[in-house]
């Protein structure tokens, strides 16, 4: 009994930046009602306080993160590793962006709840990345899907916003329950939800034929997975949602569940730092690869294409973000191979080739910078009114506003991966990983994915280049200045963002270095 | 303190981001002043740096590469060898240099931006601030990329430049001017990510086959090593396809050269002046700089013929193309091409000759079709037409413009005495003798456009400046100022071109000098792979021993001397 | 417990899980479609506590406690959701629900759902199952032609 307590005090330092998170969470949720009166009337500036209370939150979790560095793995149902300290910095980092999108978004009644919310999600992607146990995984994913229905349809009740929940809403379920029977073949394949003791039975199954049990688990974690990722052919809800969604709930969805779903495939697909990897067909692997190749290459087709006829702003941002996460699927799969391809002992792998994985988990933060950028800037363009959605909107900007439009400029320049930002080094990561993994024997597929991820940077930038062209080449419709709005917490977000586009770009070393020595 | 060289770099766009920042609604007045005034001091820092470059000590050839820059700046960008143990041992670099090649592009940069300063002087007056401050950048990535020899850097100031020049088409440009500035935009970025594909496979076989190679990007060091170990054929000839693939949109090469004319037609003055005068050159100065060096077997057995006949093909269609062309620019456009042929066929001759005219070829095309484009938009800005048959006997109206007109074509055609003679001239030698017999050809049709250029130009140059005068309608009514000849203004931003075109074509030794040496590292690669290549021919290897030992290029350019 | 009763359990959890599928999908009712997904939440559980037993450790019912825990976190927020939803259309059809798409796709509405015919509630207000997906077809004869 003593013996348990004691594992879970342990567990519980180990996940002390959630608690932190949880219990702001709790705190917001209790306080909240007594601040609003039966009519649903709170007083005015209360959002202000509750976006501090949020940052304070945030603040305290980082100093704790800041104070937990990695510590060697237990068999205990969470982990502190190495990865888990980096995603945890990268939510940490994003979530203050996030709750500065936010802070004007809801009124001053419901912006308690929607706050507590998104500091319950950021909590649910850390749990994420920290767990090593099914039950666990499961348990944070949910942690970041319930408190999304409420993110999406708290800020604004009407009815695109409602339609836009309703879809997330079921897909999202929908998805969980599709996880939820992958991982419970996974459990009766390997007899334990742990995680480190699925990947120890499976380097040490003798049984070398492929597992029909792992096999449906792959697809069917893969499938659930790539809801949150919005892979092809699980994306079709995106677009609807971030076209009905609040401008803040549409950023955090378009970076936020790719964390998740991202960390939750690498948590599930390659054993972490100093395990042994499996090389046999009983892993995941073998069934895994081949099938995100394919997904990989229609998810950045289809999302580029698809993007290319929008004429709605967030439309057209939910398919770049389609296709971004299809970018960041070739990092993974590349690494999966590599790490695959590491364990056996034949192979020689070159001392030089980027890891995938590493290219992925910097691709994510610098990702996370440029449409976070992306959608900060929209709001802040916004007028009183209207919010920006067809690209009338955004016409002659750079007359009207020409600050806001060179900031738009420079992160739709970087989504379209050109230098000086730091979404060209992200490109350029992948291109090197890929083709790294390419050049082993028999692997030459890889090299298509880098040639796939080439024509679709090009097809990308063709619609980016396209709303640049309307803010810069075209004249305002409406030369009304007066009914602009100053947002500054979205400013002061967009120049966070604009700070980390550029500053990942002269500066690659300062993210680099953590993120390879996340993988052996 | 940085060096002079980062100064050069970064100065127009310290200038154009001041401009932007402290004074966004500047009036035109003020912001072509400053921007004059920057474009100014970047020539004389460039000529600063040009004498440090020349107070160098020579480099004696046993202790150079291929390629081997001077003045050189290194910081680490990215070392991923320190990141952990596991990590890949490579090492991205913010690495800054000077080679003979590099300076005397530099300097072509430099002087360009004035004159196209002061030709946008009174046409642009919608947002001057921000048109001068795209200007300026786009100095600063012309000139990064001739400065830069980390592949990585080269890259990022190549696609760098693509983004002030979307701009300063697609705001300031013709009535076409959105269609155009996007077909440019995505034609050469499609082009310039298979060259970047190219470019990290080059680096990562190169890195797997010598495991030691710490900075694979670095330029000069990638073509040590590979001259010591070259790589297979096979891998050499589709990495050549890759990376040449960018290259060609951006010369370009006869069937990539769609978005030019289009391009150029829409661009502001000042905008195609640049685009012809240094952004073609981006192309032809990465062929010199990523394929010469570092993938030899490739370039002579598959670039040798294909692009040989992409050049000779592009320098006859792109002359038969202006020769139908109505409209003035749409004509210097296509000339382009053609010109831009004659110093790829020079370029991959790959010996001495050969290449040093390809370089030579690259200034005085940037000089006379330069000029030429200063000269269209003069007169557009006086007449509002660029059409061939509305005009005539211009020369009577505006004597001075005539006689630049008149100068600048014999520069463009390559009359002795002027510049274009001895570029073309060394590049059809040097082809000539190349290729075993193909080369031949190549240059043949090379002079049989010589004949078409002289013929579309002096064209324009008759119909439009002499015989009956025949002005547009429009201009004759009252109420228009009188149309005046060359101002002092316009007569500055041509009088250095010209001079140059003229010095150039008399004294060409100094310049052949300046790049010799580069180009006789790059030469000496292709002597010893004709030598060590059973293929080549016997006379072939013969041929190019000669050539050595003649060291033509000094002949060559003493002939030309009145 | 041998691997004939483990295999029977886990088509029993598959055919639920199936089954549930196919009513999301096909339904178009929001309650309906609500269900249809617990019922494949349901069927894992039964997947988890047969392995479970199989392997003679707990995990799996541990598991299955978390599933019915955070099913039930869902069915509460889905019920609250689909009340707002009702609030604002007065039906729980999900064809009502498609506004937001591309634009040049039609509005897939399907055929409208019948109107409700219990008149006689005075709490008309209150959700009702409205017939879902289509009434199946009986066999053409004299006495169902009109």
């Amino acid at each position: 009994m003593n013996a348990a307590i004691q594992q879970l005090n342990n567990a519980f330092s180990l996940i002390a930046p959630e608690a932190v998170l949880l219990a702001a969470v709790c705190l917001i949720f209790f306080a909240a009602p007594f601040l609003v009166n039966e009519r649903g009337e709170a007083p005015v500036g209360l959002r202000h306080r509750w976006g501090c209370l949020s940052l304070l939150a945030l603040l305290l979790a980082s100093c704790v993160w800041w104070q937990s560095p990695p510590v060697t793995r237990t068999l205990g149902p969470f982990v502190l590793d190495e990865l888990t300290w980096y995603i945890r910095g990268l939510t940490l980092t994003f979530g203050a962006i996030l709750v500065l999108l936010h802070w004007n978004q809801a009124d001053d009644a419901r912006s308690a709840e929607s706050h507590a919310c998104l500091l319950a999600i950021l909590a649910g992607v850390n749990l994420i990345a920290a767990s090593n146990d099914l039950v666990g995984l499961f348990v944070a994913l949910e942690l970041v899907s319930i408190p999304t229905y409420l993110f999406l349809l708290l800020p604004r009740r009407d009815a695109p916003a409602q339609e836009a929940t309703l879809k997330y809403f079921l897909l999202s379920i929908f998805s969980s329950a599709i996880v939820l029977f992958g991982m419970s073949y996974l459990y009766g394949a390997t007899g334990t939800t742990n995680l480190s003791g699925i990947h120890a039975a499976f380097s040490a199954a003798s049984d070398h034929r492929a597992n029909p049990l792992v096999a449906v688990a792959t697809v069917m974690l893969i499938a659930g997975l790539g809801f949150r990722l919005t892979a092809v052919p699980f994306h079709f809800y995106a677009p609807d949602v971030f076209q009905g969604a609040p401008t803040s709930a549409a950023a955090m969805l378009s970076f936020v569940p790719k964390i998740a779903g991202f960390v939750a495939l690498l948590r599930l697909m390659v054993p972490a730092t100093g395990a042994e990897q499996a090389m046999n067909p009983w892993t995941m692997t073998p069934a895994a690869i081949p099938l995100l190749w394919w997904l990989a290459v229609a998810t950045m087709f289809v999302g580029n294409l698809m993007a290319l006829m929008q004429t709605d702003i967030r439309r057209l941002l939910a398919y770049s973000s389609v296709s971004h996460a299809g970018y960041m699927m070739v990092g993974l799969i590349v690494g999966m191979a590599h790490e695959h391809q590491k364990a056996d002992v034949l192979a020689t792998v070159s001392p030089n080739s980027v890891s995938g994985i590493g290219a992925m988990l910097f691709y994510l933060a610098v990702y996370g910078a440029m449409t976070l950028g992306t959608f900060a800037v929209l709001i802040a363009a916004a007028r009183t009114d209207k919010r920006i959605e067809s690209f009338d909107d955004l016409s002659g900007l750079s007359r009207t506003r020409p600050a806001m439009a060179l900031l738009l400029a420079i992160f739709l320049f970087s989504l379209a991966g050109l230098p000086p930002t730091a979404g060209f080094l992200g490109k350029l990561n992948l291109f090197f990983a890929a083709w790294s993994q390419g050049t082993v024997e028999g692997q030459e597929s890889y090299k298509w994915l880098a040639v796939i991820l080439a024509i679709n940077a090009a097809l990308g930038a063709w619609y980016y280049l396209k709303i640049i062209g309307v803010m810069f080449l075209r004249e305002p419709i409406n030369r009304s200045q007066q009914d602009t709005v100053i947002e500054t917490p979205s400013l002061i977000a967009a120049g966070l963002c604009l700070v980390g586009t550029l500053g990942l770009f002269f500066l690659p070393g300062w993210l680099w270095v953590p993120i390879q020595s996340i993988m052996p | 303190m940085p060096s002079l060289l980062v100064i050069m770099i970064f100065l127009p766009a310290i200038a154009a981001v001041a401009l932007l920042l402290l004074d966004p609604q500047a009036t035109a007045v003020r912001a072509r002043w400053v921007a004059l005034l920057a474009t100014v001091a970047t020539f004389l820092v460039s000529w600063g740096v040009a004498a440090q470059f020349l107070a160098l000590p020579q480099v004696s050839e046993t202790a150079r590469g291929p390629v081997h820059p001077q003045l050189v700046q290194r910081h680490t960008w990215l070392d991923l060898s320190q990141a952990g143990p596991h990590s890949p041992g490579v090492k991205l670099e913010f690495f800054l240099g000077l080679d003979g090649i590099s300076l005397s592009l530099v300097l072509l940069t430099t002087i360009l931006t004035i004159s196209s300063v002061l030709v946008s002087w009174t046409a642009i007056k919608d947002r001057a601030a921000q048109f001068y401050a795209c200007l300026l950048i786009l100095e600063t990535g012309l000139i990064g990329v001739f400065c830069s020899f980390d592949i990585l850097l080269f890259y990022v100031f190549f696609e760098f430049t693509l983004i002030p020049l979307f701009f300063l088409v697609g705001i300031w440009g013709g009535p076409l001017r959105r269609y155009a500035a996007g077909k440019f935009f995505v034609y050469t970025l499609a082009g310039s990510l298979i060259t970047l594909l190219g470019l990290v496979s080059l680096v990562v076989t190169t890195v797997q086959a010598n495991p030691g190679l710490t900075t694979p990007f670095s330029i000069p060091d990638l073509a040590n090593t590979l001259a010591e170990h070259p790589l297979t054929p096979t891998v050499q000839f589709t990495l050549f396809l890759m990376i040449a693939a960018g290259f060609m949109v951006k010369v370009p090469l006869f069937p990539f050269h769609t978005w030019l004319p289009l391009a150029h037609v829409e661009a502001p003055t000042a905008g195609s002046v640049l685009l012809a005068g240094v952004l073609l050159k981006l192309g032809t100065y990465g062929f010199l700089r990523m394929l010469l060096p570092m993938l030899p077997d490739a370039c002579l057995h598959t670039g040798l013929p294909l692009i040989g006949a992409m050049a000779s093909i592009g320098i006859i269609y792109g002359s038969f193309c202006a020769l139908s062309q109505n409209d003035i620019k749409k004509l210097v456009a296509y000339s382009s091409v053609a010109h831009l042929g004659f110093c790829m066929l020079g370029l991959f001759a790959l010996n001495i000759e050969g290449i040093s005219g390809g370089v030579l070829q690259m200034i005085n095309h940037g000089l006379s079709t330069g000029a030429l484009f200063c000269i269209v938009g003069m007169f557009y800005e006086r007449y509002h037409t660029r059409q061939l048959n509305e005009l005539g006997g211009l020369a009577t109206k505006l004597p001075l413009m005539g006689v630049a007109m008149v100068f600048t074509s014999f520069a463009s055609i390559g009359l002795p005495g002027l510049n274009g003679f001895v570029g073309e001239f060394l590049c059809l030698a040097g082809m000539f003798r190349a290729g075993d017999g193909q080369g031949v050809i190549f240059s043949a049709l090379g002079a049989m456009g010589v004949v078409l250029g002289a013929w579309y130009l002096l064209g324009v140059v008759q119909h439009a400046f002499f015989g009956p005068v025949h002005l547009p309608a429009e201009h004759h009514g009252p109420g228009h100022e009188p149309i005046a000849d060359l101002n002092a203004r316009e007569v500055a931003a041509l009088a250095p071109l010209l001079g140059l075109c003229l010095i150039l074509g008399l004294f060409p030794q100094p310049l052949l000098d300046l790049i010799r040496p580069d180009v006789e590292a790059v030469a000496k690669l292709y002597g010893n792979v004709r030598a060590t290549n059973p293929n080549a021919f016997m006379h072939a290897s013969l041929n190019n021993h000669a050539s050595q030992k003649n060291l033509p290029s000094v002949a060559l350019g003493s002939e030309v001397r009145p | 417990m041998t691997a004939t009763v483990l295999e029977s359990q886990l088509v029993v959890g598959a055919t639920l899980f199936i089954l549930g599928v196919v009513g999301f999908l096909t339904r178009r009712n929001l309650i309906l479609i609500m269900l249809s997904a617990e019922l494949m939440l349901h069927g894992v559980s039964i997947n988890l506590t047969a392995f479970s037993r199989y392997h003679g450790n707990p995990q799996g019912q541990v598991f299955t406690i978390f599933v019915l825990t955070i099913a039930a976190c869902e069915a509460g927020l889905a019920l609250s959701l689909i009340l707002s939803l009702y609030q604002r259309r007065k039906s729980l059809d999900i064809f009502l629900w498609g506004k937001l798409g591309e634009d040049d796709l039609p509005v897939f509405t399907g055929t409208p759902a019948p109107p409700i015919t219990v008149s006689v509630d005075p709490n008309v207000d209150l959700p009702h199952l409205t017939p879902a997906g289509r009434m199946p077809k009986t066999q053409p004869g004299p006495q169902t032609k009109t």
